[in-house]
């Protein structure tokens, strides 16, 4: 009986690690969530201590206000390491990126944990308003940075579902091409050079997509401003060229199922 | 002997009697006035029938053109010029071709899966300032 017992335990101590993989980016992103809550929470008592201290201005609403600062600074930094490490996960299952690439953006994500953690490390040692007010205004001068940092990892992400998918349309291509091969003995010079042609044309878009992806890339790599609305801005216009990538694929994809269809076929 | 023919002599040779045609009985001759030739009675079905025919056949006419004319709908096509295929190729069965053809469907699927602006990626909204200097 015993055995049986043991054998079980081995058993699911084996699985439960594969199973785990897949889930993971899905725990930190509840966790995340989670997380979200906790500071939302922690927000609304600070703002209602905060207004009762400068409407009263006593000894106990300064208390308070100074308590609940503390907590919400806690739970501000714990909010952002939870995305960083949502991130993080969502990184290692970006199988596609290259490995340069993701151990340059873990990085990042490695550097502004470290800054939070030494930033929490500093609340316990908030005596006064000013203190908070201080401490606060460490995080709101790195701003710019952890929000740039964050914005090249998210991209990075979605490049890496987009590169995925460019393999594949590749590995499409070299098939496709040994399959035009192959119906040169078989069909009209006229077919043949139409599905030369078309096939020209699938090429063509991905040279497309690919010029895309390099301008993302660059514009990437260079993301950083002074002001988060101006990083902001960049990002959006990061994510419009990825979308016309996107397309650039979809449209490719599309002509290889017009092609293959025409090759099925006699006409 | 000339006493025996002379009585055969004095008799005057009587021609035959033809009887004066008899009008036949009242009662039959109404019967004979009503009997229809059969020949007539088969050209009156026929006619008949014929006439039946021809009138079901405009009426059924009449009918099919009384009736509103259904316009044809049209679906739109995702292509703009539909290719009539006539026969597969030898290629339609090749398991390289299919293996392709497979791939295909895949990366449609994964290219339409990708979500450009994915929203659970979007960093969180803070507060940056504390704001008890105002």
């Amino acid at each position: 009986m015993s055995m049986v017992i043991i054998l079980f335990l081995f058993t699911f101590l084996c699985i439960f690690p594969l199973s785990n993989v897949h889930a993971s980016s899905q725990t930190a992103y509840q966790d995340y969530l989670f997380q979200y809550d906790g500071y939302r929470s922690a927000l609304n008592e600070f703002k209602v201590t905060k207004s009762e201290y400068q409407k009263y201005k006593t000894l106990t609403s300064e208390t308070t206000a100074l308590e609940k600062s503390k907590k919400m600074l806690e739970t501000r930094d714990t909010l952002l390491r939870a995305y960083l490490l949502f991130l993080n996960e969502k990184l290692n299952e970006a199988t596609s990126l290259s490995a340069s690439n993701k151990s340059l953006y873990q990085t990042l994500i490695k550097n502004e944990v470290t800054f939070l953690e030494g930033h929490t490390a500093l609340i316990p040692a908030i005596g006064t308003i000013t203190d908070a007010e201080e401490v606060s205004g460490k995080l709101t001068s790195h701003n710019s940075v952890l929000q740039s940092s964050m914005r090249q990892i998210i991209v990075a992400i979605q490049s890496a579902e987009l590169i995925k998918a460019n393999t594949t349309y590749g590995e499409i291509l070299t098939s496709i091409q040994n399959l035009i091969l192959k119906a040169r003995e078989t069909m009209s010079p006229e077919k043949i050079a139409t599905m030369d042609r078309w096939f020209l044309q699938i090429q063509n878009k991905r040279s497309l997509y690919q010029q895309k992806m390099d301008s993302v890339q660059t514009k990437n790599t260079s993301l950083k401003a002074s002001r988060v609305d101006e990083i902001e801005a960049a990002f959006g216009e990061i994510q419009k060229e990825m979308g016309s990538a996107k397309q650039y694929l979809s449209e490719g994809a599309s002509y290889l199922k017009e092609l293959t269809t025409s090759m099925k076929y006699i006409d | 002997m000339e006493n025996t023919i002379p009585n055969q002599a004095e008799q005057p040779i009587s021609q035959p009697i033809v009887s004066a045609p008899v009008a036949p009985p009242p009662d039959e001759q109404k019967s004979k006035k009503n009997k229809v030739a059969p020949y007539v009675l088969i050209l009156f079905i026929i006619v008949g029938i014929t006439l039946g025919g021809i009138a079901a056949s405009v009426k059924s006419g009449i009918k099919t053109i009384s009736e509103p004319v259904v316009t044809p709908t049209t679906t739109p096509y995702a292509t703009p010029t539909s290719i009539v295929h006539t026969r597969e190729s030898a290629m339609a069965t090749d398991s390289a071709f299919l293996q392709t053809e497979a791939q295909i469907a895949s990366l449609t699927a994964q290219i339409n899966s990708i979500q450009i602006q994915d929203t659970t990626l979007t960093p969180p909204t803070i507060e940056l300032s504390l704001g008890f200097s105002k």
